[in-house]
């Protein structure tokens, strides 16, 4: 099957829907500079689930399972669903455990990073540069053989996991489920977990972005990665599209202010949100995908995609009861620690699996 | 003598990598992966990055990339 999206225009078109609907879901309530973070919200989901108990920060996002679920509906429609996992998967949970602190540390996954510089947040720019770094130092492990071994079928329905898990998400939100006074599902009532946009339009958006970014492959972390390894701009024009679009909406609705100072949901703490941006960007490219792209592979019925997803929410939520989330101030005081043994950690992994396959 | 590389259950960049590799040696080769992303990668790459057209063959899941040179 001829697949439209598999030429130049197929990343640049979900690039673009991404910069337009999470443009638009901030002038519909969710929180500034941040319509669609795949970190921040997937630590409001580990917080509405009761994983930690900072309580501005937690709501059930429907814009991630409605990602998974796009991602699974693209899939289907093309005959690519299908239930293939075992590469490795113990680490690749410890990998999205790391990339949660970092992007924590920084406040985005790449998507938001990406928000953030469309918003005028120049923070975003050191954030960026740090994940280019984590990313080439990927690619260097990638060049020296790195890979965490093969994937294979796997039988008896795995594929169908995650979409089940992200429908029964958005049936606790739909249903605003409460499991007893004081018990999950917990919502936000203050802070950036009580600033959300219509649960519809959430679950909308993230449908249509999933579906796009399954069809066209969109990765912010393989738009570098491609780069820096074959000099391969494919993906790289979708990260274009993503910030282009989302700087025309925020310009023309009057909410693009440039600086470093008083950013919202940010702080300039340059050396923290640099190395922070390095933990993710080396987790992303070890672990083969940026965090908008696991939840897409897992709808698809990629089972290690599943478990680094798995890792992003137990990250985020250790994170959160470590106390190493950033905040406007600046970095948290063990977010030095964390971030240091995060790459110690990513660097092993990077080391130890440089195994010949033939 | 016709190479064959088994890139089946590899994700990307790892069959672009070994494509790569096998660029380097001498005469065809032949690459067998088993997602369309690394179909469209490799295909990709040999088109814009050296000018070459690859034949493709599928047979169930796996896809066979081969490059005559």
């Amino acid at each position: 099957m001829r697949n439209f999206f598999a030429s130049r225009w197929g990343p640049v078109a979900a690039g673009g829907a991404i910069g337009l609907v999470a443009s638009i879901l901030q002038l519909a309530g969710n929180p500034p500079n941040m319509g669609l973070c795949v970190a921040c919200f997937g630590r409001d989901i580990a917080g509405a689930l009761g994983l930690h108990r900072a309580a501005v920060a937690q709501y059930l996002r429907p814009e991630i399972p409605a990602i998974v679920l796009g991602g699974f509906l693209a899939a289907r429609l093309s005959g690519e669903g299908v239930s293939r996992g075992g590469s490795s998967p113990h680490v690749r949970f410890a990998l999205g455990l790391c990339a949660a602190v970092g992007a924590l540390v920084f406040l985005g996954c790449p998507w938001r990073g990406l928000l953030r510089l469309a918003g005028g947040d120049a923070n975003a720019l050191v954030g960026g540069l740090g994940l280019v770094l984590g990313i080439a130092a990927g690619v260097a492990f990638l060049r020296s053989g790195f890979g965490l071994g093969r994937a294979y079928p796997l039988h008896g329905g795995g594929a169908w996991l995650a979409p089940v898990a992200a429908l029964a998400l958005l049936v606790l939100l739909g249903a605003r489920a409460s499991f007893g006074p004081g018990a999950a599902v917990f919502f936000s009532e203050t802070g950036p977990g009580a600033q959300r946009a219509a649960p519809w339009a959430g679950a909308a958006a993230g449908l249509a972005v999933g579906f796009l970014a399954q069809r066209s492959r969109f990765c912010t972390m393989g738009a570098f990665r491609d780069l820096i390894l074959t000099r391969d701009a494919h993906l790289l024009r979708g990260v274009a599209a993503l910030t282009g679009v989302a700087l025309v909406v925020n310009l023309a609705t009057g909410r693009f202010h440039a600086g470093f100072a008083g950013q919202p949901i940010a702080h300039a703490d340059h050396v923290w949100n640099l190395l922070g941006m390095v933990l993710a960007g080396l987790a992303f490219t070890l672990a083969g995908g940026c965090p908008g792209r696991q939840l897409v592979l897992a709808g698809e019925g990629n089972a290690d995609s599943g478990v680094f997803v798995a890792g992003l929410l137990a990250g985020a939520a250790l994170a959160h009861n470590f106390a190493l989330v950033s905040t406007p101030a600046g970095a948290a005081p063990a977010a030095p620690v964390a971030v240091g043994a995060g790459l110690l950690f990513c660097a092993w992994v990077g080391f130890a699996h440089r195994e010949r396959t033939s | 003598m016709i190479r064959h590389i088994d890139a089946r259950g590899l994700s990307c960049p790892e069959p672009l990598i070994l494509a790569t590799r096998a660029l380097r040696g001498p005469g065809p080769f032949e690459i067998v992966v088993d997602n369309p992303v690394a179909r469209e990668n490799i295909v990709r790459m040999l088109a814009d990055r050296y000018g070459l057209a690859a034949a493709v063959r599928e047979s169930g899941r796996e896809i066979a990339i081969r490059v005559e040179r």
